[in-house]
């Protein structure tokens, strides 16, 4: 494949830079990897100018790459603390509208760590007088760190279990198939909602017995020391989560895994006693990486969706914790007056899922091998022609 | 038929070993408890010890954990749960939230239905146009949209300007058919009753259905194509019908895949009813879930659960046992 016949764009030529860099590193891990894998760098760089060419996906990219930049600095980019009530210097701040400029000065500031000066609430402020804009800024690392642990494991579960019950099959394949079947008797939200609100005094007890995970999430989660105790219900909706959402991956997984076993380079490897295991996750596992994919990225939206929906029924963020389903439950008490505590922290999260949903809608085309032949197809056409 | 017959008998079989799952499932969240549940139904702090004592009795709190499934269990089957801390039996409080849940739910599936349907034909039909784009973009909006911030956005539009909804009470008919207002007043020919049921569940119904309507589109459109390039469409053109006879055929076959999600999709949008309820004051299942949490009345939550996963179960059954009805091709 000559890849001089492609028009490249600007946008092209980075997407090249970024998996050749990849490719280097990989180099430098393993010597001669690129060599071997020259057919499989050759064919993400057609994916990512299929990516490239789809609107829909770039938006979505643009959308996801800045949220988790703002989730990332967000914290240390914000001008106050998520938990600062700016009544202290003005009582104006209070369910102050967007616009509003109050004045920060005297003793207090310095205990509280603020510079002095005037300050224009962007967003406004909620009913106890704290900048939403810091609040949401906060709330972002609020969301991607939840969705983060959601999904490192949640869908793993069941993409093992899946891989398991589908390469063994017979009894261990029943058994799976029908606990499986079990969690998928619930409604998924019905679930977390009753997880979530029981779990907090258990997950509490484990954090006070284990003081080092406990700083470590503080730090994650960019919360101040004092507000540990809230920590345990935002970890009740993470483990909630789990439980909801490893039972769609083990069927799809299963599945896909049924079709995949058949496959001759699964009896080669089985014929040169290569370990289960490695068959599982090293040869079965690449080949259906592809819809998995496209179900992570779809499903990293539906966890942030979720968990802001948890979080406006009470559950999971409890005060003062900065979190954007909380600010539109906290909020909705002054609705319709203080539309900006419910219109702004919406936004966030439905432009943050609406790029998860975008993205994972474009990897969906430009994973299926169709697509990729048909631009090969067309760039052949037009030299030819 | 005797294969349609032995498939039946299967599917029921299955169904006995998923309901034990579910009771397991319920059970582990009635015993994640918090250390003294006796104590915070008694009243906190100040509660005497004599009615803490009485309540751990009362509901087997010490007991070894097959005593205290036995008897959650039974309590539940047996519908003689009583709450501790209303005093009621969960299984009529669960019974008098239930219909405005179903009524909702209704509603919301009527706007899937009437919306979706049509413009998944409409976007098939006129494939790669504007307009199926819309309805590929729409179908993601609806998906990415949080229904409560939604629900707000058309309160301000359709309550606070516009006036066209009503957001207090429920109207409850003076006869009871079926138990849901919203049938009976249908079926009495009631109609003044029943314009006041829609005046106050057509947004909140809308709402809960919006991320279905793009969905439910989606999976039409192409399910149309799908059917419209099959063998038998290609033979009905040869035969030289019309377009419009093609396209019965053709949104016969292509409705198939959309029953299956149909159906599914009902039991997500009683779960997804929680959120709606609380938002537009509506009493129901979700509702009750909420305020059993908020009291501490880890039963009554339970119970719901319980109550909720059945009907999933039993909605999904259905849905099976209809798969295999409409199409005749279906066996396992």
């Amino acid at each position: 494949m000559s890849e001089e016949v492609y028009e490249k764009k600007l946008l092209d030529k980075f997407s090249d830079a970024v998996i050749d860099a990849f490719a280097s590193l990989a180099d430098k891990i393993r010597p001669g990897w690129k060599k071997r894998n020259k057919s499989r760098i050759d064919e993400w760089k057609l994916m990512a100018y299929a990516f490239n060419r789809s609107p829909p996906g770039i938006i979505g990219a643009v959308l996801i790459v800045s949220f988790i930049v703002l989730a990332i600095v967000g914290p240390y980019l914000a001008p106050f603390s998520y938990d600062l009530q700016l009544t202290f210097f003005d009582p104006d701040a209070k369910r102050a509208p967007p616009g509003t400029v109050i004045e920060i000065k005297g003793k207090l500031a310095e205990v509280l760590g603020v510079k002095p000066g005037n300050y224009t609430l962007i967003l406004g402020a909620d009913d106890q007088g704290r900048d939403l804009l810091s609040r949401l800024l906060y709330g972002a690392r609020t969301s991607l760190v939840i969705a983060i642990l959601v999904m490192a494991v949640g869908p793993w579960i069941g993409i093992i279990l899946g891989l398991i019950a589908g390469y063994y099959g017979g009894k261990i394949d029943e058994l799976i198939m029908r606990i499986t079947d079990v969690f998928l008797a619930f409604p998924g939200l019905i679930l977390a909602i009753a997880f979530s609100a029981v779990l907090p005094p258990r997950i509490s007890v484990f954090l006070d017995n284990h003081p080092d995970v406990r700083d470590f999430f503080l730090t994650l989660f960019a919360l101040k020391p004092q507000h540990a105790g809230p920590l345990a219900s935002l970890l009740a909706v993470v483990v909630a989560l789990w439980i909801v959402w490893w039972p769609g991956y083990a069927r799809l997984v299963r599945g896909m895994t049924l079709s995949e076993r058949e496959n001759i380079y699964v009896e080669a490897a089985r014929a040169l006693g290569v370990p289960t295991r490695w068959i599982l996750l090293r040869h079965i596992l690449p080949n259906i990486l592809g819809p998995i994919l496209v179900y992570l990225t779809l499903d990293f939206g539906g966890v942030i969706l979720t968990e802001a929906g948890l979080s406006f029924l009470g559950l999971g963020a409890v005060p003062p914790i900065a979190d954007w389903g909380r600010i539109i439950y906290d909020g909705s008490n002054y609705f319709p007056k203080d539309w900006w505590t419910i219109l702004y922290p919406g936004l966030a999260i439905f432009l943050t899922v609406l790029g998860f949903n975008l993205v994972g809608d474009t990897l969906r085309d430009v994973l299926d091998p169709k697509t990729r032949r048909s631009i090969e197809f067309k760039v052949k056409k037009k030299r030819e022609g | 038929m005797a294969e349609l017959r032995r498939f039946l008998v299967r599917r029921l079989l299955t169904f006995i070993p998923t309901l034990v799952g579910v009771t397991f499932i319920v059970f582990v969240i009635a015993a994640i408890l918090p250390a003294d549940p006796a104590r915070v139904w008694a009243g906190g702090e100040k509660a005497s010890p004599e009615v803490v004592q009485r309540l751990i009795e009362e509901y087997h709190l010490n007991d070894p954990i097959p005593v205290q499934y036995y008897f959650i269990m039974k309590k539940l089957f047996t519908n003689t749960m009583v709450s501790p801390v209303t005093h009621r039996y969960i299984w009529q409080d669960l019974m008098t939230f239930f219909p405005v849940t179903l009524q909702l739910t209704l509603v919301a599936f009527f706007f899937i239905i009437v919306i979706g349907i049509p413009l998944g034909i409409l976007a098939a039909l006129k494939r790669d146009s504007l307009l199926d784009t819309i309805v590929r973009i729409f179908a993601l909006i609806g998906v990415s949209t949080p229904i409560f911030w939604l629900a707000y956005l058309l309160i301000y539009v359709f309550y606070v300007k516009l006036h066209w909804i009503v957001l207090a009470g429920t109207p409850t008919p003076p006869y009871k058919i079926t138990g849901v207002p919203l049938i009976d007043s249908l079926l009495k020919l009631d109609f003044q009753t029943f314009a006041q049921i829609i005046k106050r569940y057509w947004l909140p119904g809308f709402v809960l259905g919006f991320a279905g309507i793009g969905v439910v589109a989606r999976i039409v459109r192409n399910s149309f194509l799908d059917a419209y390039s099959a063998d038998f469409t290609e033979f009905a053109m040869a035969r030289g019908l019309t377009k419009l006879r093609i396209y019965r055929h053709v949104l016969r076959n292509a409705m198939i895949p959309v029953v299956t999600v149909l159906g599914l999709m009902f039991g997500g949008l009683l779960a997804g009813a929680p959120i709606t309820e609380t938002i537009f004051g509506l009493p129901g299942l979700g509702k009750y879930m909420l305020n059993a949490i908020r009291l501490f009345d880890y039963l009554a939550l339970t119970g719901s659960v319980f109550f909720v996963g059945l009907i999933y179960l039993v909605a999904n059954l259905i849905v099976d046992i209809l798969y295999a009805v409409i199409d005749p091709r279906v066996r396992y």
